[in-house]
Formats: structure tokens, sequence, C-alpha cells
């Protein structure tokens, strides 16, 4: 009876010794990349355009993290322009398909963080007003792995800028154009629409992961 | 007599570059690749058409993907249409990648994505001149600024020879100047080049 026993509490790992572990080839990689930045519904109502650069460090087969810098300007009906610097980071979740194997989408979702600073000038004056925030970002988008280690990346996100809000008020009197640069006293919620297009490449595996096992 | 003789031999000197000719793509991993070219450029929005001095460096991440770098500098500026404001001095670098179409023979065509960043300034004229486009009157210089760029082309080259490719380009850039100028300058440019390149492989082919 005692023999018997043990033998049943043995049972259970020979289903344990057929598992096959599974290799993540996917996280350790790091990523670097270049981008360009469309910027919409700002409270100004102007589109900006922006130039940026980014690096990724894929955390694991699901998470990877973006961390990024851009440089945004945006014309204000010609009579005023709007600077913007960010530096922040994101997180990216990949709930579908996580394999970066070339042809195929990856899509994903992301949430982050940045610093920014913002500068709204009168254009032939020295009128200025500029400020210091911090931001959160969420969005969605997706990469097209062009081969299998380079991706092209489309991302939506929209940016709430915890700060003292910025803009340019503009009105016209007659044939005149007066412009008027806002800064509010009291801390708020001011957001934009970001659109990143970019080009990644992957150039090294950070801790060695996907060649694991392999000897 | 002799005439023919020098061509005969002008001839074979142009043959000499063919002869290192291989069959397949000549292009591989580890390809590092330079030109300097002079582009031709129409700022369609500002009506200029311009001329600027570029110089590229690319490398070769395997046959399909290379990362690119180019520097420009904005040579000379043929202003045709009245604007409230005009381009001075543009200078900008671009880095991107470039996906390579696999071909059977020595040509090596492309699409190109380069993000980048100019640094250039404006001027404006006064009225009664810029109505009749007098460009060199007194003009009113503003400061420059940064302004971001995008840029998207398709090209090729063609490596004909170990140590030198020809190539052609065609591309479109995106942009505004928003300085201190009166009105913003667009930079929106279809640009064209084409010459000679060098080729330098850091590494032997597998």
């Amino acid at each position: 009876m005692k023999k018997l026993i043990q033998l049943l509490l043995l049972l259970p790992l020979l289903g344990m010794a057929q598992t096959k572990i599974k290799l993540d080839k996917e996280s350790g990689y790091f990523q670097l990349g270049v981008r360009n930045t469309a910027s919409a519904f700002s409270d100004d109502g102007a589109m900006g355009f922006g130039y940026g650069g980014q690096f990724r460090i894929r955390l694991s087969k699901r998470i990877n993290t973006d961390w990024y810098a851009d440089y945004l300007t945006t014309n204000i009906q010609n009579v005023a322009r709007r600077t913007d610097g960010h530096i922040g980071w994101s997180v990216l979740a990949y709930p579908f398909n996580c394999e970066m194997i070339r042809g195929r989408i990856t899509p994903y979702v992301l949430a982050g963080h940045c610093f920014d600073y913002t500068k709204v000038s009168q254009n032939g004056a020295t009128n200025f007003k500029d400020r210091l925030s911090s931001a959160v970002q969420a969005g969605c988008g997706m990469h097209y792995n062009i081969t299998n280690q380079t991706d092209i990346s489309l991302t939506g996100q929209y940016m709430m800028h915890i700060g003292q809000d910025i803009h340019a008020h503009v009105t016209q009197v007659d044939q005149l154009t007066f412009v008027e640069i806002e800064k509010q006293n009291v801390s708020g919620v001011e957001g934009h629409l970001l659109i990143n297009l970019s080009l990644n490449v992957k150039l090294f595996d950070m801790w060695g992961q996907a060649n694991r096992g392999r000897n | 007599m002799k005439k023919t003789a020098n061509l005969y031999l002008m001839l074979l000197l142009v043959n000499s570059l063919f002869a290192q000719n291989r069959s397949g793509q000549y292009i591989c991993k580890h390809l590092v690749r330079a030109d300097a070219s002079i582009i031709a450029g129409s700022l369609h929005k500002t009506g200029a058409n311009t001329v600027h001095l570029n110089g590229n460096l690319e490398y070769y991440l395997d046959s399909r993907i290379s990362i690119r770098g180019d520097v420009n500098w904005l040579a000379g500026l043929k202003q045709s249409v009245i604007a409230p404001s005009y381009l001075k001095d543009y200078y900008s670098v671009m880095l991107g990648g470039l996906y390579h179409f696999q071909t059977s023979n020595h040509l090596d065509p492309y699409l190109v994505f380069q993000p980048g960043i100019a640094y250039a300034s404006a001027y404006a004229i006064g009225n009664e001149n810029r109505q009749n486009l007098i460009l060199s009157a007194e003009r009113v210089a503003y400061s420059g600024s940064i302004a971001p760029l995008g840029s998207v082309g398709v090209g090729f080259n063609y490596y004909f020879q170990q140590f030198a490719h020809l190539f052609a380009e065609g591309r479109y850039v995106y942009g505004n100047l928003n300085s201190n100028a009166p009105a913003i300058v667009s930079l929106q440019e279809l640009r064209i080049t084409f010459g000679l390149g060098f080729n330098l492989f850091v590494a032997k082919k597998n």
C-alpha cells in the first residue's frame, strides 16, 4: 500500500517531465529608430510636424519599452509659432501576434509618460511664453516587419500635458491681425493627438535570450 | 591613325571598368557606399528652384536594409514667385533607412524613408520691391530656426564595378520653416539627383 501511494505521488512528475520549454526569442532586443511625428487637435487648432528618434528595449515576448525624443514645430495662422520638445517613454503591449517575422503585422497598445518643453512665439516680434511640464500618453499602433530585423511602425496616441496651458489668440480687426499669447495661471490638462511613423532596426540582443538553448 | 588608337584605348579603359562584373547582386551585408552629388530641387509651394550640395554615407545591414545619413547645403536658389518671405540659408541633415529590392543583376532599386532636421533662415523685402520681384533690394533678414523634415523617395544604384557605382534618385521632402519671419516658408520640395558613388567592402561576403 505504501509503495502504491509513493507511485501515485510520482505520477504527476511524469507529466511535468514532458513539458517542452518554449524559447522566448523576442525579448532582450535593443532597437534604434528615427521617426516623423504629426501633431493635431491642439488648442491652437493647427497641425504640427516633427522629427525624433527612439530606442526600444524588449522586456519580454509581449512587453516592449520605447524611449523617445521629439522636436515639433507648429505654424499658428502664419502669425505665431509653437515649438514642442518631448522626452519620454512608453510601454508597448502586444495582445495578438508578438513575433517579429518578415511580412507580418504586430499590433500593440501603449501608454507612457513624458517631460516636455513648449514655447509659443509671435512672428516678427520678441514676444513669447514658455513652460516646462509633464504629460501622459496612451494609444495604439502596429509594426510592419519589413525584414526579421527591421520594422516600420505607425502609432496614434493622445498626449495630455499636465501644466499651465499656453496658447495664442489670433483676432482680426479690419485688415489688422492681433496676436495675444496667453499662459494660464492654473495648471490644467491640455492635449493633442500625435501620429508617429518610424523606422526601427534591431541592433543587438541585450541578454542573449534568443541564442539561449541553441548550443 | 593616332586618333583611332586613342579611341581604342579609351574604349578599353571603359571596358576594363566592367571587367569586374560578377553574377548576382553586388550588394551584401557590411557594404558601405558613399557619394557626393549636386541635387536639383523645386520648392513648389514657394515657387523656387534650388541647387543643393549633398554628401551621404550608407551602410548595408543586410541585402535588403541599409541605413543612410545625408548632409545637404543649399548652394543656389532662383525665386520666381512673389511671396511674403523667402528662403535664405538652408542646411539639413537626414538619417533613415532604405529598403532594397532583390534583383538578379547589379541593379539595386530601393525605397528610402529619411526623417531629418534643417537649420534654415528667411528674409523679407519691401512691398514695392516684392511686387516687382526685385530680390536684390534691401532685405530684412530673420534669425535661423530649426525645422523638422520628412522625406520619402525612390532610386537605384548600378554596381557596374567593384569600387564604384552609378546612382539616380528622386525624393519628396516635407517641412515648414516656422521662424520669426512674417510668414512661414514651405520647405516642401521635389529633388532629383544622379551621379557616381563609391563602394567599400568592410567585411568579406559570406
